[in-house]
């Protein structure tokens, strides 16, 4: 009898693993994350918590520095923001030349929306000067954009920013 | 009136006029039966309680004006009145006017009470509505996110609302904000994570965060479609709802797995804003976040449209789709060797071909560099190479267009509750069968709206009267019964796995029908053509321990294995074909083997008729059913 409570027990108390540091998002099921998809039961409690490891209100997750008292963020600091947190997927939509972060990326630099695949084709040509090594960091490519941008004859007029 | 003693005194400009006015807007107020009315208790949180009365489910003790504010609904509502005179120099330093911490209240006490600006100066609220400005709301979406691979547990998905802004001309949804209703956490020791969130011991509170935020979390981390419903309410609406959402932004809930969880919450805020809804009320036992989105899209009217947006995964295996045969190898050789796009394969491709080949790649890469550990941020950037290429391409494949949709949607799945009625014959003995259980999704019922090949079953119970016996018995009582069939893919080599454990039948002994109690763990390898076959194949080793007194040491141990088979001949029948061996070495020695032969046609979305046949050794047992999901 006493091994068939060590086997239950061990099915039900398997430790947590797999813990993603990297992306504290807060929100319902950050217990899927903590438990990734390992097999066992655990997932089942993961599932239904949907809990969060952040009590901060009203916030985001860049820290206050970019927010408004009352945790909206700052217009000025939007494209900042939208850059550290998405730059994955930008470098991606960069290269293929579409994509709904680009547009938005767009559209936070002001350019106007019915530009957007030219914006895109233009990142695209551009993608070498932009992520100029491995190394190049969220700030730096976004500055390369912006001075892509103030150097071509277009789009320093139809974006505003 | 007791109430005037509560709360700390105020100094007015002119204390009697105030409090003159105060008596007569109460006074009012309890003509108009004001703490009667529905919005008052929506805006309280107050649902009846247990012995009569009600009781707020708020648990914040700032949310409330009057001590007894939890559980009386006119004390609180004559107790927020009088806070609505305070002066501020009563207030302490960085304390809001209690007409900024309430504004929802605020405005529906005003426009029912018609509240003189001479006699109660109205408070300007500049954090409140700076927050307001910040978010300039145009529309509220509810979003669902489904079902993500190898885990049944998240077929339950989830639900968050996003405040859409108002934008000209520009499709900006990913800057918009996300309304999230979360437990917050405090422990990541398993055990206790599960204790607390059943009984309640976690915090609930609303928090927003951009909407890029949660697909990324949703969408590209965890890989789930999500589905995204934009509901019609009116300007007047929404600002009701930001107004209550900022009421309940400094406050919590006590936060339960089952009740009062994340989907809950967000219904109670969506009935704040149009009061004519009733979302909560059918809730009693447990809120289940595909439910909700079932309550929400019954106000046919409520739904202005509703927008699929594939996950990371979806997006790539919609490119995956749309490969020959050579561009998939060569996809697949990529992930080994990066060197290959300088290779002739690859080169002799067209170039619609060759960013086919790299996009699927690109997305690949970023589905493995979300998952890597640590605050490895720039993980796609080590992709230089193929990043270079792929923009040399300088081709726009304009493919999102055309998006083949991963999931299905969640309201038109089948009810989460489940009875069944059946009748049957087993080893010559005529049985009447009576089932439920309250979720969830079961591996022969109709799968729109779940996850596919995935089972997950809590608190299953079934009884048995056998007609010549005269006799009741408990046939099964599942506590948890799991089944993950993940299609092995060369890709992410997913195994799948089965689980459950709870109350079970011994029938390969003769023991009176006897029950053991049973703990089933497999593991194994599932086949599946494609992702929209309607053929699976898959294969387990089994684990079993079963104890009971009817056995010899009380117990038996053992293993064995599975083979499966499940088909849907058409949309609405679903075939399967199970063979498994188990042999137990430990405890009482014994083994047998078993085929079933399970079917099912559905009738409708919450209805289907079943039949099931099998035989253990030489005993074979016949089911006919018929299954109501509500």
């Amino acid at each position: 009898m006493k091994k068939v409570i060590v086997m239950i027990a061990g099915f039900l108390f398997f430790a947590p693993s797999a813990f993603a540091a990297g992306y504290g998002d807060a929100g319902c099921g950050l217990g899927s994350m903590v438990f990734g998809d390992a097999p066992g039961p655990v997932q089942i409690f993961a599932a239904t918590t949907n809990g969060t490891s952040y009590s901060q209100g009203f916030g985001i997750t860049s820290g206050t520095s970019n927010c408004d008292a009352s945790g909206v963020i700052l217009a000025e600091r939007a494209d900042d923001v939208f850059v550290v947190q998405n730059f994955d997927s930008l470098a991606k939509e960069m290269a293929t030349g579409e994509g709904e972060h680009l547009t938005t990326l767009a559209g936070l630099l002001g350019c106007s929306a019915d530009k957007n695949t030219e914006f895109a084709s233009f990142t695209q040509q551009n993608y070498e000067a932009i992520f100029v090594s491995d190394q190049t960091t969220s700030a730096e490519m976004l500055s390369a954009v912006k001075r892509e941008i103030s150097s071509h004859p277009e789009f320093s007029s139809s974006c505003v920013n | 009136m007791f109430f005037l003693c509560l709360g700390h005194s105020s100094i007015f400009a002119s204390p009697a006029d105030s409090e003159a006015y105060l008596d007569i807007l109460v006074e009012q107020s309890r003509k108009k039966d004001l703490s009667q009315k529905r919005l008052w208790h929506l805006l309280l949180h107050y649902k009846k309680g247990f012995f009569g009365g009600v009781e707020s489910q708020e648990d914040g003790p700032d949310f409330f004006n009057a001590a007894k504010g939890k559980t009386d609904p006119q004390a609180e509502l004559a107790a927020t009145l009088k806070q609505f005179f305070s002066s501020l120099g009563s207030l302490k330093k960085g304390e809001e006017h209690p007409q900024c911490n309430f504004p929802a209240r605020y405005k529906w006490l005003k426009s029912q009470l018609s509240f003189d600006p001479q006699r109660l100066q109205e408070q300007s609220c500049p954090r409140f509505e700076g927050w307001r400005k910040g978010l300039i709301p145009e529309r509220i979406t509810l979003v669902f996110a489904s079902y993500y691979m190898n885990n049944p547990a998240s077929m339950f998905g989830h639900t968050l609302l996003r405040i859409d802004k108002k934008r000209e001309g520009v499709d900006q949804k990913l800057l918009d904000y996300g309304v999230n209703y979360a437990a917050t956490l405090d422990t990541d020791n398993a055990l206790l994570y599960s204790i607390k969130g059943l009984l309640g011991f976690f915090k609930g509170t609303f928090t927003i965060f951009p909407y890029y935020t949660k697909v990324q979390k949703y969408s590209q981390f965890e890989s789930r479609d999500l589905w995204e419903y934009a509901l019609n309410f009116t300007e007047d609406q929404i600002d009701m709802f930001l107004r209550h959402l900022w009421e309940l932004g400094g406050n919590y809930f006590d936060y339960y797995y089952f009740q009062e969880n994340c989907s809950y919450h967000i219904l109670s805020l969506l009935e704040v804003a149009n009061p004519a809804l009733r979302l909560t009320d059918s809730f009693w036992f447990h809120v289940i976040p595909s439910d909700t989105v079932k309550a929400v899209t019954r106000y046919e009217d409520l739904i202005a449209k509703k927008v699929y947006r594939p996950s990371l995964l979806s997006q790539m295996n919609h490119k995956r789709l749309q490969m020959n045969e050579q561009e998939a190898a060569l996809f697949q050789a990529l992930i080994v060797d990066r060197n290959l796009v300088k290779t002739e394969p690859y080169m002799k491709l067209n170039v619609d071909r060759k960013a086919l080949v790299l996009d699927t790649f690109l997305d690949y890469a970023q589905y493995q560099s979300m998952g890597a550990k640590g605050d490895q941020k720039t993980a796609l950037a080590g992709e230089r190479d193929i990043l270079l290429e792929r923009s040399r391409l300088k081709f726009q494949r304009q493919d999102r267009i055309k998006q083949i949709e991963f999931s299905t949607l969640p309201e038109q799945g089948h009810g989460s509750d489940r009875l069944k009625l059946g009748s049957g014959r087993t080893d010559g003995q005529i049985f009447e069968e009576f089932s439920y259980r309250p979720a969830y999704h079961d591996l022969l019922a109709k799968d729109t709206g779940y996850g596919k090949d995935s089972q997950i079953l809590f608190l299953d119970l079934t009884l048995r009267y056998y007609n010549d016996l005269h006799k009741s018995k408990l046939e099964r009582l599942q506590l948890i019964d799991i089944i993950s069939l993940t299609p092995y893919d060369q890709l992410f080599k997913k195994k799948s796995w089965i689980f459950s454990i709870g109350l079970d039948t011994i029938k390969d002994i003769e023991c009176g029908l006897c029950n053991a109690l049973k703990t089933h763990y497999g593991i194994g390898l599932t086949y599946k053509p494609s992702p929209f076959a309607p053929a699976v194949f898959y294969t387990l080793l089994d684990f079993e321990v079963e104890a009971a007194r009817q056995l010899e040491d009380n117990f038996r141990a053992g293993g064995g294995g599975t083979l499966g088979f499940l088909v849907d001949v058409t949309d609405d029948w679903r075939l399967q074909v199970i063979g498994n061996y188990l042999t137990f070495p430990l405890g009482h020695v014994s083994d047998y083997a078993q085929l079933a032969i399970n079917q099912r046609i559905s009738v409708n979305q919450n209805l289907d008729l079943r039949a099931e046949f099998s035989r253990l050794k030489d005993k074979e047992e016949w089911l006919l059913s018929i299954n109501y999901y509500f």
